[in-house]
């Protein structure tokens, strides 16, 4: 049965191959400047200001990830939406509404929460 | 999609099964009733009510199924069952919690602004528990075992201001994450080759492939982990230690018995007999390293860390002794009753830490106990107590645990193995009667002086509950056992 991932095996070993190959090429074959500019990390544009590890806001997660949870529950209420007649039909969208509204209080009462304890006011 | 099949979906939901979920549902409303409670201000002064009512209400519904002759049995598309031993095992865990809990009241000082968060966290451990302990489905078990997990490595990192806490938390979550990737791998390894990951079809399916065993040792390995066995065991004292005390209660508590009794009950009977030797090798490495780890110890949380990773080593040769032809049944109340037992023993011996612990204090060295029998007769007794136990002297619940435990390997003829295991009990005696002897024939030092705090009344009728039900289970075996019998 394994066999059957003969290829993925032979597929992985030419992609490693090619990139190590090209590296060992490169760096055989290539020519070697070093100029001021050539360590940077930018080697073209301008020049970089400052230090890139700057200290960020926990706000910034915390929007990230209030966000990440009410798409997902736009994603979960879309298709319900869309096949709410469906069900209407094959005689359960009672139970299937009245699942969707116990989702919705459950994020509801989440973003009461957040709400009320101040993640959604940036200035604090 | 015919009527019919649409409409029989939703017949998964039938009445066994809402018998056997009701714990679990209790407890997620009750995280949200909770949330609710803490954002309403005329309600704030119900939060403890919450919780307690939430627990209460869950250990109810454990104790109908307890108390049911006709137990839902396998329930939700045969993902999930429940009968008189996951009851029994819930009503520990909720217990459990509950007894954290009160020992969490008044140890929190300066991190106040979050105990609600701590407490709702706290409340929503017993749901993955109770979910990994009756999970028929490595899936299934997967939720549980995050839905325990993601609540501890908040938690563990719940003291930001000491540095110990949030390495303990970061060690947990990244070593914590590992074990679940290893799990999920070998689920799907042992999918690739059985087709399924349901216990009842892998018990039917031919598992003798290599990549089926790669697989079971894989979900082995991570198990082995979350209970914390040789060579998985590095990451327990730094993150016991770590760790806020009443935290480190339910963790070496919850997780151990959940993550025990899922291994006894579903991946025992999976695991090829061959494999016992090992198993029972690497439950006595594990008991050997922890005891002598904990010998050495001059920190009562780390000594205390050690002596768990000793207790999983004792257990892990129950798990051999069930891989070697013990009967099935008799391996898993084994596992049961010494977990009862040390549920109620460890959470008491950690939680009167905790109590000396508050007030932002760190009473947690060997010394600090010198001459406590005088100055806290009350609490040297029932440290005493749990040490007793913990040492599984006879008349505590440790010692009935070790001896169901060592009669199950002999019952597997394994009687070297036995024998070994009970010596290396016998050197577990030296640090736990230490701290006895350090109670009450030394006298108070001035260099580390007792602790003097205040009381807390939960604390105190938590450690009630739990000298209680350590003698109970010492003295009283048959109360525990009776319904598993039937």
């Amino acid at each position: 049965m394994l066999s059957q991932y003969g290829p993925i095996l032979i597929l992985i070993a030419l992609v490693l191959g090619f990139a190590a190959g090209n590296l060992v090429i490169s760096e055989l074959l290539g020519k070697k400047t070093s100029a001021i500019g050539k360590a940077d990390a930018y080697e073209c544009g301008m020049g970089s200001i400052g230090n890139a590890r700057l200290r960020l806001s926990i706000h910034f997660y915390l929007v990230a990830v209030l966000f990440i949870l009410f798409d997902v529950e736009s994603l979960l209420l879309i298709p319900w939406a869309v096949s709410a007649k469906f069900f209407e039909a094959q005689g359960v969208g009672g139970i299937v509404f009245t699942e969707i509204v116990g989702f919705v209080a459950v994020l509801g009462i989440g973003l009461a929460y957040v709400w009320n304890k101040g993640g959604l006011s940036w200035d604090r | 999609m015919s009527q019919q099949t649409v409409a029989a979906a939703f017949e998964i939901f039938d009445d066994a099964a809402s018998v056997a979920t009701a714990p679990l549902l209790t407890i997620g409303v009750g995280v949200l009733l909770y949330l609710v409670c803490d954002i309403v201000p005329r309600l704030r002064a119900a939060r403890g009510l919450a919780f307690c009512g939430t627990i209460l209400v869950a250990l109810f519904f454990e104790l109908r199924i307890l108390g049911a002759d006709v137990v839902p049995g396998l329930v939700l598309d045969k993902t999930f069952h429940a009968d008189h031993t996951t009851a029994l095992f819930g009503c520990v865990f909720l217990l459990g919690t509950l007894l954290a809990w009160a020992y969490s009241v008044g140890y929190y000082h300066a991190s106040k602004p979050f105990k609600p968060e701590h407490d709702a966290l706290m409340l929503g451990a017993p749901a993955g528990m109770m979910l990994m302990v009756g999970a028929n489905d490595l899936i299934v078990f997967f939720i549980g075992l995050e839905l325990l997990s993601l609540p501890l490595y908040c938690l563990a990192a719940f003291k930001r201001s000491r540095i110990e806490s949030v390495e303990a938390g970061v060690k947990y979550f990244l070593l914590g994450s590992f074990a679940s990737a290893m799990l999920l791998y070998g689920s799907a390894l042992v999918y690739t080759a059985s087709g399924t990951l349901s216990i009842p079809g892998l018990l039917d399916a031919d598992l003798s492939s290599s990549t089926a065993v790669a697989g079971l040792a894989l979900i082995a390995a991570s198990l082995f982990f979350k209970v914390s066995v040789f060579p998985f065991h590095m990451w327990v004292p730094d993150v016991y230690q770590g760790s806020p005390t009443p935290v480190t209660a339910l963790m070496a508590t919850g997780t151990k018995a959940a993550a025990f009794g899922f291994l006894v009950a579903q991946v025992m009977p999976l695991l090829p007999p061959s494999g016992a030797p090992i198993v029972a090798v690497l439950g006595l490495v594990t008991m050997a390293l922890g005891n002598l780890g904990a010998l050495v110890q001059s920190d009562l949380k780390r000594m205390l860390a050690y002596s768990g990773v000793a207790h999983a080593g004792t257990l892990l040769l129950v798990v051999a002794g069930g891989m070697a032809g013990a009967d099935a049944a008799g391996a898993l109340n084994a596992t049961l009753y010494y977990m009862v037992a040390y549920v109620f023993t460890a959470t008491g011996a950690f939680g009167l830490l905790a109590l000396m612990e508050a007030d932002g204090a760190r009473f947690t060295k060997l010394d600090s106990l010198r001459g406590l029998a005088k100055s806290r007769p009350g609490v040297a007794g029932a440290m005493a107590l749990f040490m007793l136990s913990l040492g599984g002297i006879p008349a505590t619940g440790g010692f009935l645990g070790k001896w169901f435990a060592f009669s199950v390997l002999v019952d597997a003829g394994m009687i070297g193995t036995a024998i070994i295991g009970a010596l290396l009990s016998v050197v577990a005696l030296g640090y736990y009667l230490r701290v006895i002897v350090v109670m009450y024939m030394q006298p108070a030092s001035d260099v580390e002086p007792a602790p003097t705090t205040q009381r807390p009344m939960t604390a105190g009728i938590a450690t009630i509950v739990c000298g209680v039900f350590v003698l109970a289970t010492g003295l009283l075996p048959s109360l525990f056992l009776a319904p598993l019998a039937g």
